[in-house]
């Protein structure tokens, strides 16, 4: 494991544990996601530009809503939705001083959903590193994209 | 004295989480009001008797960082003690909000974190 995907593990890991009290298996890691994902993206600008994308399997995600909301039964989906996009938030606003310094500002755009079966990567922009969380519930897959200064910043180039 | 809360974030999960853990906090909690942004926040204020602002950075419209410096420059509100609770770890964003601000709350949080967080702000208050 590189120091990046490291980063972005330990921000996931910290964020699934603290907000939905969802603890990681002792799995190895990249497990693949199974079935149906939902998806939820954070992207960030600064002095370099990319986002982190966050996957669940479909059928995990009212549960992990439930978890963060304290509640027996799962939240209306937009809510499910909602909550998705703050664990993405979360990751992204903890990886980012982990890996670019703590002096370093960026602005982080509000949470969105991706549609099924579209490319997360926008123009510009590949896939730098990705790590699977094997947690009770179901596998979480966190991804970090980022442009051509992004991947040279942390050391992703090739 | 009971307080009167408002929780700023354009999450209305977070804020539910907020607001929970607000509850669990043994603090006496009176109205708890809720903005999805910092101009939301405003508006607010100028409704209903604040005595404490929990209050996220990151938001559409309007920022945390800005609703902020609004409070500060109304007379009215100046005073009214604001603990930011974001995901920003910017060691040079804080350093600009610090001084503005009676705490900080950096997400991810549990419950005792966040309570702690408030009890000693309230604390101060209390004192004053």
């Amino acid at each position: 494991m590189s120091e990046l995907e490291r980063a972005l593990y330990r921000a996931a890991v910290l964020t699934f544990e603290e907000l939905a009290f969802a603890l990681p298996m002792p799995e190895p890691a990249g497990r693949p996601l199974e079935g149906p994902t939902v998806r939820a993206r954070v992207a960030f600008r600064g002095p370099f530009a990319g986002q982190v994308v966050v996957a669940v399997a479909d059928g995990m995600l009212p549960v992990l809503a439930a978890n963060m909301l304290g509640e027996e039964a799962p939240p209306p989906r937009p809510e499910q939705e909602d909550a998705l996009g703050e664990l993405a938030n979360v990751v992204c606003g903890n990886v980012l001083p982990a890996v670019a310094g703590r002096e370093r500002v960026f602005h982080l755009d509000a949470p969105a959903p991706l549609p099924p079966g579209s490319d997360p990567a926008r123009p510009g922009e590949r896939l730098l590193v990705s790590v699977v969380l094997p947690l009770d519930e179901g596998a979480a897959r966190v991804s970090l994209f980022g442009d051509a200064e992004c991947a040279a910043a942390l050391g992703a180039s090739g | 004295m009971a307080l009167n809360v408002l929780v700023v974030d354009d999450s209305s999960v977070m804020r539910k989480m907020i607001v929970r853990a607000l509850k669990m906090s043994g603090l006496p909690i009176g109205q708890v009001h809720e903005a999805g942004n910092g101009q939301e926040g405003l508006e607010q204020m100028d409704r209903h008797w604040i005595d404490l602002a929990l209050v996220d950075l990151n938001m559409p419209v309007m920022t945390g960082e800005e609703m902020i410096d609004r409070l500060r420059e109304n007379h009215v509100t100046a005073d009214v003690p604001v603990v930011v609770v974001s995901t920003d770890g910017s060691e040079t964003r804080l350093a600009r909000i610090r001084p503005k601000v009676a705490g900080f709350v950096h997400k991810p949080f549990t419950p005792e974190q966040l309570g702690a967080a408030i009890t000693e702000v309230v604390g101060v208050l209390g004192n004053e």
